[in-house]
């Protein structure tokens, strides 16, 4: 049994060998034909420039282009410049689809960033896995599985993760018994309560109520009021607006409960500072959020060549006019996002997604990128996992490069 | 306990007089040609760009800037009303189709959101009120949520006297009435229109620039303004600004209790369930006036 | 005054009534547009498939789709005069059942479209529900704020819709081409697409049609013909909800994926902007709107990214400013602006009743009686304690000043108004507790004040929903060639060009057609010449000789009272001081002086 078992991985092996032979010889023949084409490749950028989500459109949007930018200015991928097509999916999961299509079968694109929500990359899933096309969304639904979309890869911290460190910070920071919970009614927001809920109760916290506002309402007295009546240790909160997130803190101020520790997602780290025009700075010394490591330090850190800074500078130069109503987090990962698809093609040789697909999940992390370490594997396709994400405490608290403090820093 | 109940009373009250403001400024236009103008909420927002412009020129105004600047930006409005009203009515008097308005209006909608997207971009622009909050029942309540009901019972009370006093109010009234017998009792009915249409920008416009610290100014924000103020306009009954000044609050009221009680995501069903509700029982709404004899 | 609430609120334009060439059904231009739209729909849809243009066949398909929804969006607009923002919800509820149905819970997609349908029939009939009580836009905010709230639902029932996350189902059979090259569902939505063209153009020429547009345009013209309006408006929602559902269980197959956030408002005001944008009822008009607003930003400007809701604003408000009735209605109206205007030609009374075909009636020498008939409006006392009766077969006059009552006790005798005390007994029949069509069922017709000729309905289409109206399948009493030589002449008229005279006479012969063999006509005469005068009475005798009707005419000509009627009755303040033959009522010493202000009045 051994021997023949030895004699089946020894075919087996050589096998390989020979088809990788084949391989090698076939690459041999066409890498240099790839290398000489100059047709540029088409990168599809299939975001909401308009509708509601507009504001992940301009951020990503500008990730992207400053991505594209340098890698054209650096001599493309393989030789080959990056043309940017873009789509517009209108924050529509119907238009998303009808966009799809259309970049995949009329502008025959290579690469596509986008969609930049669950709902609308759960639309056009199947589209580009008809077409094999490698994409990149910034989507946090788990419904959304390398089954389902082998060759969608998402730079955007999941549900679960976000669900798993804003529960962790009030049961094991805060060690609080007792959380209410706040929510936008965005389909990111609705999508992470059930995540909240789970690892609050498995930290062993009971929550006293679940409350939700309209999207950029003006008022969430009666929401914190009827929370604040379970009388809770904790908030978690998701607002996803910087004017939300204002209105929340200031309303809490309102009612005489700004005394309450907040524990928010990603959102909650970017908008804070746009969110303090409005809101009393002073309060958001209670508030925590989830933050992707690239964008934090701990005092004592080289802060020499920080990529996330060197990102900040460079989005800066790019956009010197809008600069201030950019989110430079979440270019930063959609930057990053290009730039795994980007260290896939050069390894892999070419778009072949079967090719780029394998490579991701064993080598994201090798890729530099500026969020954070990201990592694939054939079973999670979300290259921001809990790994790469940290609870941080207050989000006003920056140092003079605007980097985030831990709250894990000794 | 009653304090918190008091706290959305007013808080309810302060939205609800935005909503009736808006609903006013629907009432008058309404009364004078028939038109309900689908992009007073931009009007709205715009007006809250004009306070936004304001904290970005004079840094924080003085209390007298301010009050000076809410007319400049109520007139600046009320030009941009009157530049709509002009191109809405345009149609209307070439053609016997008389509902062409319905998706111009609809239509400068979309195009004023649309260039606001081209220019300011999807952000919202936030504008920290001047005033310091005010203390009532152990809590507070920011200042321009009073401010909003205290002008909602200033434009209710000029409007009051201007459609009932003066001769020019008179005769818009009079439109309402009968267009046909306004026309023929020789009365100028497209400079009277367009004066409504001015006199709506000058409450949007000052309703904008005085509620902009609690209102969200943002490209796509209109649309939840011009139905808030809709749904305030059919409770309290078309043409009744008596019916708009006490459906507003209410509508403002009912939204937040039924948060604070059942839920935030029920918020929009309740709020329907009202309108149907009041609908059904008083298809005229509250302070509508009932059909006239048909036959 | 009553003029602006039972037309000018409502949506719902005059559908032009073009020269007619033959005893079609269609009139010309609906035949040619019918005709071009079909063809746009079968060239759009075959050329992408035969050039396996994946992109174009799913955008082609989705457009049709949204064509079929506006068709049906259009029909209950402009042919029952409902406003509905909300259109969107009813498309999304179908779209979602087979979503459910076969993407959760693995039916076959035949079953799925019983499941979409039936969706949409229930949102339908939610709509329907308020459209009974309140109309115009009190409704389109009503039926908006549920396509506001349906996402919402979606979102709060996620057990059963699988809420944020959609439902995604490949429909792979469906979208695989057949051996004609077609997929199978490109062939079911040029279908459909096709149906709805035709059904757009020929619903309003049916009787359905016709009444609907009656019910929508004048409430109390058809109740008074025995249409319910409150029936009519629920078909309505029920036939627009039928082909909009039809439309929306064809969303999941050409998307592959149903998702809350597709049907937001956005869909409901694309409906609504492309019916109106298009030309409301013109069978063309909602391809033109799909394709200005839907496929020109989308499709052929989707280059243009963040610039496409401007152009979409630009578009359709250009449009209105320019063409106020819409592309296609515009080019209707320019193309029949240039043949010259019909004048209506004087009609032949006395060709209207040529022969004496006394139809069968109701026995009894009695046909109207009433007994201490009373009505308070408020505190005005409108009837006062009337009793009088009607002979079965005279001319009877109701005269008195403005103010007297006599149009209120017109009212009372139709079911209009319920009386707050007596009876009243219409061919030995009590009414007092009957609605209007109901007493219209009776064989009770009626004019109005205000001739209620309707511009919505083309000129021969408002005499013919009297023949509608018939009550009994006997041939009408009406001489044949009049109604065909009717025909002819109104089939060239637009009906606003019918002078206001001829309204009268024109509302006069609808209710003749209907068979009633009691006419109630509200000041018949007014606005006629002396000569068309003699003619009217003439007609009224020939009405009642040879015809054997029933007529009761509220009139201020008195000397046109005099030469017809068999008996008068005089009211005053609601209370009735005289009632007799002409003569003796003519000479009682309360009457005479009243003549004095009722001439002058």
């Amino acid at each position: 049994m051994a021997r023949s078992y030895n004699r089946a991985n020894i075919f087996n092996w050589s096998r390989r060998a020979l088809l990788g032979a084949v391989a090698i010889g076939a690459l041999g023949i066409s890498g240099p034909l790839l290398a000489q084409s100059n047709e540029p490749i088409k990168l599809g950028l299939l975001i909401s420039h308009t509708g509601g989500d507009a504001i992940s459109g301009l951020n990503g949007k500008a990730g992207v282009t400053l991505a594209v930018d340098e890698i054209n200015k650096a001599g493309g991928i393989l030789g080959r410049q990056v043309e940017i097509v873009a789509a517009d999916d209108q924050s529509d999961p119907t238009a998303a689809v009808n966009e799809a299509r259309r970049l995949s079968s009329q502008e025959k694109v290579d690469l596509v960033f986008g969609p930049q929500s669950s709902q609308r990359t759960l639309a056009v899933l199947p589209v580009f896995t008809d077409a094999k096309i490698p994409q990149i969304s910034t989507s946090g639904s788990l419904e959304i599985t390398p089954q389902k979309g082998p060759y969608n890869f998402s730079v955007q911290a999941n549900a679960d993760a976000q669900g798993y460190h804003m529960a962790h910070y009030v049961t094991d920071v805060l060690k609080a018994k007792t959380a209410a919970i706040l929510t936008d009614n965005g389909a990111q927001a609705l999508s992470g309560v059930p995540y909240i809920k789970k690892y609050l109760e498995e930290g062993g916290a009971t929550v006293t109520g679940v409350q939700e506002f309209p999207f950029r309402s003006e008022d969430k007295t009666a929401q914190l009021l009827s929370l604040k009546s379970g009388n809770p240790d904790s908030l978690v909160i998701w607002a996803n607006t910087p004017e939300d997130l204002g209105v929340l803190m200031n309303n809490l101020a309102d009612i005489g409960w700004d005394d309450v520790p907040l524990s928010g997602p990603n959102a909650t780290v970017m908008q804070a500072a746009s969110a303090a025009k409005i809101a009393d700075p002073n309060q958001f010394d209670k508030v925590a959020g989830v933050a992707y490591v690239g964008w934090t330090y701990c005092p004592g850190d080289d802060m020499t060549k920080n990529p996330f800074v060197e990102f900040k500078e460079r989005l800066k130069a790019a956009n010197p006019s809008n600069y201030d109503s950019l989110l430079p987090t979440i270019s930063g990962y959609a930057y990053d996002g290009i730039m795994v698809m980007k260290a896939a093609m050069e390894a892999t040789g070419g778009t072949d997604p079967e090719e780029i697909k394998t490579w991701i999940e064993n080598n994201a992390d090798k890729v530099a990128t500026v969020s954070g370490p990201m990592k694939a594997s054939a079973e999670s396709h979300f290259l921001a996992g809990r790994e790469v994400l940290t609870p941080i405490l207050n989000p006003l608290d920056v140092n003079e490069q605007g980097l985030f403090k831990r709250a894990d820093c000794k | 306990m009653w304090q918190e109940y008091a706290i959305i009373l007013i808080r309810g009250i302060g939205l609800g007089s935005v909503y009736a403001l808006i609903a006013m400024s629907f009432n008058i236009v309404k009364v004078s040609s028939g038109i309900l103008n689908f992009a007073q909420g931009n009007m709205f927002v715009l007006g809250g760009m004009l306070a936004y412009a304001a904290v970005a020129l004079f840094g924080q105004p003085s209390f007298i800037v301010w009050l000076l600047l809410i007319p400049v930006a109520a007139i600046i409005i009320a030009v941009v009303l009157l530049i709509q009203g002009y191109l809405t009515l345009l149609p209307l008097s070439y053609s016997d189709d008389q509902q062409s308005w319905l998706i111009t209006t609809m239509a400068v909608s979309i195009i004023i959101g649309a260039v606001l997207l081209l220019v300011q971009g999807p952000n919202a622009l936030m504008v920290r009120s001047i005033f310091p909050n005010v203390p009532l029942f152990g809590m507070r309540v920011p200042a321009p949520f009073l401010l909003a009901i205290g002008l909602a019972v200033f434009w209710y009370v000029v409007l009051q006297w201007f459609l009932s006093k003066t001769l020019t109010g008179l005769a818009i009234s009079a439109l309402w009435q009968d267009p046909v017998a306004g026309r023929a009792a020789g009365l100028k009915v497209r400079r009277l229109q367009l004066l409504a249409f001015g006199l709506s920008g000058l409450i949007i416009g000052s309703t904008g620039f005085v509620a902009a610290p609690i209102i969200t100014i943002a490209s796509d924000s209109a649309v939840a303004y011009v139905l808030n103020g809709f749904v305030a306009l059919v409770i309290g009954g078309v043409a009744s600004n008596t019916g708009a000044l006490i459906a507003g609050p209410l509508v403002g009221v009912a939204a937040m209790l039924a948060t604070f009680k059942i839920g935030g995501e029920f918020q929009g069903l309740v709020s329907m369930l009202i309108l149907v509700g009041i609908l059904l029982i008083r298809p005229e709404g509250i302070f509508g006036s009932t059909a006239a004899r048909r036959v | 005054m009553t003029s602006k609430i039972s037309t000018g609120e409502h949506m719902i334009a005059a559908r032009p009534s073009t020269a007619r060439t033959g005893p079609s059904i269609l009139d010309r231009s609906a035949k040619i547009q019918v005709v071009i739209g079909i063809a746009i729909l079968v060239v759009a849809t075959v050329v992408p498939s035969a050039l396996g243009l994946s992109y174009w066949i799913g955008v082609i398909n989705l457009a049709t789709i949204y064509i079929v929804a506006s068709v049906f969006m259009g029909l209950l607009l402009v042919d029952a005069g409902q406003v509905s923002f909300g259109h969107g919800a009813v498309f999304g509820a179908a779209a979602y059942a087979v979503g459910v149905a076969c993407g959760m819970h693995g039916f076959s997609f035949p079953v799925g479209i019983l499941f979409g349908v039936a969706a949409a029939l229930v949102i339908g009939i939610l709509f329907a529900l308020p459209a009974l009580r309140v109309q115009w836009f009190y409704l389109g905010f009503v039926t908006l704020s549920a396509a506001m709230v349906f996402p919402q639902m979606l979102f709060a029932f996620d057990s059963l819709t699988n809420g944020l996350n959609g439902i995604s189902i490949p429909f792979t059979a469906l979208n695989t081409p057949t051996a004609i090259g077609l997929s199978i569902l490109s062939i079911l939505s040029l279908v459909l697409g096709s149906l709805a063209i035709l059904t757009s153009a020929i619903f309003p020429k049916t009787k359905l049609g016709r009444r609907m547009r009656v019910a929508a345009a004048s409430p109390e013209a058809a109740q008074s013909l025995g249409i319910s309006p409150g029936r009519m408006r629920f078909t309505a929602f029920m036939i627009a909800s039928f082909g909009t559902g039809l439309a929306g269980v064809l969303y999941p197959p050409t998307v592959g994926f149903v998702s809350p956030n597709a049907f937001h408002l956005d869909i409901s005001i694309l409906f609504f902007f492309a019916v109106i944008v298009g030309g409301k009822g013109q069978p063309l008009g909602t391809i033109a709107g799909i394709t200005l607003l839907y496929m020109l930003p989308n499709v052929f400007l989707a280059q243009l990214v963040e610039y496409r809701p401007l152009v979409y604003g630009l578009v359709a408000f250009l449009v209105m400013l320019l063409m106020p009735s819409g592309i296609i209605g515009g080019i209707v109206r320019w193309l029949t602006l240039r043949q010259k205007p019909q004048a209506m030609p004087a009609l032949q009374f006395s060709q209207i009743v040529d022969a004496t075909q006394s139809a069968k009636h109701p026995v009894g020498d009695i046909a109207i009686e009433i007994e201490g008939l009373r009505k308070v409006f408020g505190n005005v006392v409108a009837i006062n304690n009337v009793s009088m009766n009607v002979r079965r077969g005279e001319i009877h006059g109701l005269v008195g000043a403005n103010g007297s009552g006599k149009t209120s006790l017109l009212n009372v005798l139709n079911g209009f108004t319920n009386s707050d005390a007596g009876s009243v007994k219409v061919n030995g029949k009590e009414i007092t507790s009957l609605k209007a069509r109901d007493v219209a069922h009776l064989g009770v017709g009626r004019t109005f004040q205000t001739p209620r000729i309707l511009e919505q309905l083309g000129a021969w289409d408002n005499v013919q929903i009297g023949l509608d109206a018939k009550l009994s399948p006997n041939p009408t009493r009406v001489s044949p060639a009049f109604v065909d030589s009717l025909r002819d002449t109104l089939g060239r008229l637009r009906t606003e060009s019918i002078p206001h005279g001829q309204r009268r006479l024109l509302e006069v012969i609808r209710v003749i057609l209907t068979d009633a063999d009691i006419l109630l006509l509200d000041e018949p005469a007014a606005g006629l010449s002396p000569e068309e005068r003699v003619a009217f009475a003439g007609l009224l005798r020939d009405l009642r000789d040879k015809l054997g009707l029933t007529i009761v005419f509220v009139e201020h000509d008195l000397d046109l009272v005099a030469r017809v009627a068999d008996r008068v009755t005089v009211l005053e303040s609601g209370a009735v001081i005289a009632s007799g033959d002409v003569a003796s009522v003519w000479e009682n010493p309360r009457v005479k002086p009243l003549f004095v202000t009722v001439r002058h009045a």
